[in-house]
């Protein structure tokens, strides 16, 4: 029971990372938070679904193209509407990504309907035996291909020149800039491979909760709870934080009460604030006076 | 105060109070309801424009508001306009508490402790069948003063009218009183205001409470005026309407907020044909405003004469003498 | 005015951050209605030892006293009513208001209002602010600036916006002033104009005047005693004639020269 319960914790949780991951890995590369990230996730995910049943793509093929879809819808995005209002104020992109959030949660309904699709797993419906007991394979599946995910990033990361420049511009933009990396380039990048993340994220989870326009809003909070917990920061802190957040809510789900699994999560999230300091005067530490 | 100006109040006041001649039953409830999200955009100002802060869980306050309010008169019999008080109440103390997270951090954070708030307490509203009445909603009576009751929005509407315009008169007023400039310029210099004296936590506090208080009164006018609450009006989606509508009438100006309610009354009106794209267009707008217009309606006017002013510089000092034709 | 003011004790103050010792075991006093200067090389910890006097910084260790006050208990916002007022390195003025508001915002400092007077608007609170806006006006008037007082700030010269910061922090009447580089990006007439300012305010009004400051110049003019700091400690505290030629005050300067070279 308690094997089931690790590893269903650490499949939603596996969701969460992945779109943890990519909500820092954009704040990292240009301070932005994408509340939208989720749904981009979501609309990557019906296109997916709409070149499964219109083409009748195998499922592996759609599976893989989740990525470059989720890629490129991330880099228009970012050259389109972000590009333009770098330079404003926090909160107008706050408000521009919401924007982004309401239009692409209310264009999917609108394309495809509000009612629920189910979606094909790559893994099969047979459960398998892992350390004496029965699991679902799904979940399995889920935590393989997050993992797969993760160490392909960190291989892109550390060994490639693309990825050693993203992560330079990250930590000093103008020294980065000094040595002719292109920072205009590392956003539309970081906003592409995160949208390619949440891609992955979304056909991971659309199978287990089936596809709807509503599909990643509960998951972008804990996602958000995750990313949170490990900083906002950090990537790894972010992995680390959405398989924490996947595994309490899950033992919490069985345990207490399954009606106020997502309330807890926001306690979390709330909680988390409360205690995490993060100073007066900037995110980054003491502003220079 | 000038003549010009006690012209325009008197000519605005006039316009107010003949309005609901000028149209019937459907029209009146429309007031209503562009007056009561009118408040809620002035409580927006205040904390957006004025404090500086974040909120996408202001639906929250509004569903304390309309319970409270409705759960009071319905359980206690209370008079309507203690029930409205009380809405404001309720919600002025979460405010308060939601002030807490505020003060340790900003921006994106923030907006995540409001909109976890918000979704707290439409969870709990909604899993507390005994008080709320939970999947069903509950009843609420229609307003009634010294035993008349308001069964049209007609009568209504002067009573909703009478709570609003002091409101909109305070938010107005506010940037002018010594709290309102220390509150702008925590927001513009959080340092330089801390080292001038303004308490970041007493004025941050003041500002949610404020800003709850008002969408709390506004939740409980509400409630009265629709007769039924469900836990699903106060949802995400009501709380980025909410944002939606402040943004585009003007983060900064009261009358933006006039503007924002207005525009939230009338939209879904226009948009009615494109149903499933109303709200696709909801965020459209808010985009392309922050792009174009990032203060909203309510600063076209400045926009448009700053460019105008701009053109006539540029042609007085035009290199080139202006046409030849009269040597 | 009547009452002396107070002496600004500082001992054993003492700052890391994340590992770096910033401040240590700093300890000198300034006495009361002189011009004080904290001068060093860059990275020498000015700054961050102004920032601790002013609460905007905690240190690990060491006690602040001015006067009967122990500083380190109060927090950021009660320094106004303590009557120590600053102005600050990067300009932190509202540079989208007037630079009449923007001093306003000190002289509602201490400006005390019951809150529904001021919401509502009530005949005392109005008395009250345009007390406040006629003490803003006459601070402007104090820095020779008053014609810019309906101007946006953002839109004056930086020497001019120097002086809007200036008359903010004078309109609050301070007992203990603290200037963070005042000269810096001003030229020579702004400095010595800049000059006259300071030691009027010491003279007449028996203000306490702290500066950290690069322009030798100036320091030397101005001061009646100098703080050397090099690397977060104490070298010496003296007279200008004395410390300019201290031989370890030379080296101080002198090293940052040589790593400036290298």
């Amino acid at each position: 029971m308690i094997v089931q319960l690790i590893i269903s914790g650490l499949a939603i949780g596996s969701v969460y990372a992945l779109l943890a991951l990519a909500m820092v890995l954009i704040h990292k590369a240009t301070d932005v938070v994408n509340f939208a990230q989720g749904e981009m996730a979501m609309f990557t995910t019906f296109l997916c679904f709409a070149l499964l049943h219109g083409l009748g793509l195998p499922v592996l093929l759609v599976f893989l193209l989740s990525l470059p879809i989720g890629f490129l819808l991330g880099a228009v995005i970012e050259r389109v509407i972000i590009q333009p209002i770098a330079t404003d104020p926090p909160v107008n992109l706050l408000i521009v990504t919401i924007g982004l959030f309401i239009i692409f949660n209310n264009l999917a309904g609108a394309i495809w309907g509000y009612d629920p699709h189910t979606f094909p797993s790559l893994f099969s419906k047979e459960p398998m035996d892992l350390l004496g007991a029965r699991v679902a394979s799904n979940s399995v599946g889920m935590i393989v291909v997050a993992v797969l995910v993760m160490g392909s990033l960190y291989l892109f990361f550390e060994k490639t020149r693309e990825g050693t420049a993203m992560r330079a511009a990250s930590m000093n933009r103008r020294a980065a800039r000094l040595m002719g990396i292109s920072v205009p380039r590392v956003w539309m990048m970081s906003w592409g491979l995160a949208g390619a993340i949440g891609g992955v994220a979304g056909v991971l989870t659309a199978p287990m909760t089936f596809l709807d326009f509503e599909m990643m809003v509960a998951v972008l909070l804990k996602a958000f709870a995750g990313a949170i917990l490990g900083g906002f920061n950090s990537l790894p802190g972010a992995v680390l934080g959405g398989l924490v957040i996947g595994l309490l809510e899950t033992m919490f789900g069985a345990l207490v009460s399954t009606a106020f699994k997502d309330t807890f999560a926001f306690c979390i999230i709330i909680l988390v604030l409360m205690i995490r300091p993060t100073g007066l005067f900037g995110r980054s530490g003491i502003k220079k006076v | 105060m000038s003549l010009p100006r006690i012209a325009g109040y008197a000519l605005a006041a006039v316009v107010l109070l003949a309005l609901p001649f000028a149209g019937s039953h459907y029209e009146h409830f429309l007031l209503n309801t562009a007056l009561i999200y009118t408040l809620i955009a002035l409580s927006l100002v205040i904390l957006i424009g004025y404090a500086g802060q974040i909120s996408i869980g202001h639906a929250g306050f509004w569903a304390l508001g309309a319970f409270a309010s409705a759960i009071l008169v319905t359980k206690t019999g209370a008079p309507f306009l203690v029930g409205v008080l009380f809405g404001g109440i309720v919600a002025a103390v979460f405010g308060a508490l939601v002030a807490i997270p505020a003060l340790r951090v900003q921006g994106h954070y923030l907006a995540i402790a409001t909109l976890g708030f918000a979704l707290i307490v439409q969870q709990t509203l909604f899993e507390w069948e005994s008080l709320t009445g939970g999947r069903q909603g509950m009843f609420v009576p229609r307003p009634s003063l010294a035993g008349h009751e308001f069964t049209d929005d007609f009568g209504y509407y002067y009573i909703i009218l009478a709570i609003v315009v002091p409101f909109f008169l305070l938010t107005v007023r506010l940037p002018k009183t010594r709290f309102g400039r220390r509150l702008i310029a925590l927001k513009l210099s959080p340092l330089a205001a801390a080292s001038f004296g303004v308490n970041r936590a007493r004025y941050l506090t003041a500002a949610f409470t404020l800003s709850a208080f008002l969408t709390g009164i506004s939740g409980a006018l509400y409630a009265h005026m629709i007769g039924h609450l469900a836990t699903e009006t106060f949802s995400l989606i009501t709380s980025l309407s909410f944002l939606t509508m402040a943004v585009i009438g003007g983060i900064l100006s009261p009358v933006g907020a006039v503007l924002g309610g207005i525009y939230l009354t009338v939209a879904p009106e226009f948009l009615r044909e494109f149903k499933s794209l109303q709200m696709v267009i909801y965020g459209v707008l808010l985009v392309l405003f922050m792009r174009f217009l990032p203060h909203g309606l309510a600063s076209l006017p400045k926009r448009v004469w700053t460019g105008i002013q701009r053109r006539r510089a540029l042609k007085t000092s035009s290199a080139l003498p202006e046409g030849r034709s009269h040597d | 005015m009547t009452d002396r003011t107070p002496h600004l004790f500082v001992r054993d103050l003492s700052l890391s951050f994340a590992g770096l010792k910033a401040l240590k075991d700093v300890t000198f006093s300034v006495p009361p209605a002189s011009i004080f200067g904290l001068i060093g090389p860059n990275g020498a910890g000015k700054t961050t030892l102004l920032n601790c006097l002013t609460r905007i910084y905690t240190p690990n260790t060491g006690s602040i006293m001015f006067g009967e006050t122990r500083v380190l208990d109060q927090p950021l916002h009660a320094m106004s009513s303590l009557g120590i007022a600053r102005t600050f390195q990067n300009l932190e003025l509202f540079g989208v208001e007037t630079a009449l508001d923007n001093v306003l915002i000190g002289a509602l400092s201490n400006t005390p209002v019951s809150s529904i007077a001021d919401l509502l608007g009530l005949p005392s609170a109005r008395k009250a602010l345009r007390d406040a806006r006629e003490r803003a006006h006459a601070a402007l008037a104090l820095m020779g600036i008053a014609e810019v007082a309906d101007r946006t700030v953002a839109t004056l010269a930086y020497g001019v916006q120097k002086r809007v910061e200036l008359a903010r922090a004078l309109v609050t009447e301070p007992r203990l002033l603290l200037l963070d580089e005042p000269a810096a990006g001003l030229n020579p007439d702004e400095t010595k104009a800049l000059a006259d300012v300071l030691r009027d305010l010491r003279d007449t009004k028996k203000i306490t005047i702290i500066l950290v400051e690069h322009d030798m110049s100036l320091v030397m003019n101005v001061c009646d005693e100098l703080l050397v700091l090099d690397h977060g400690e104490v070298i010496t505290q003296d007279v200008p004639a004395v410390v300019r030629k201290n031989p370890k005050v030379i080296m101080a300067y002198l090293g940052e020269e040589d790593s400036d070279a290298a």
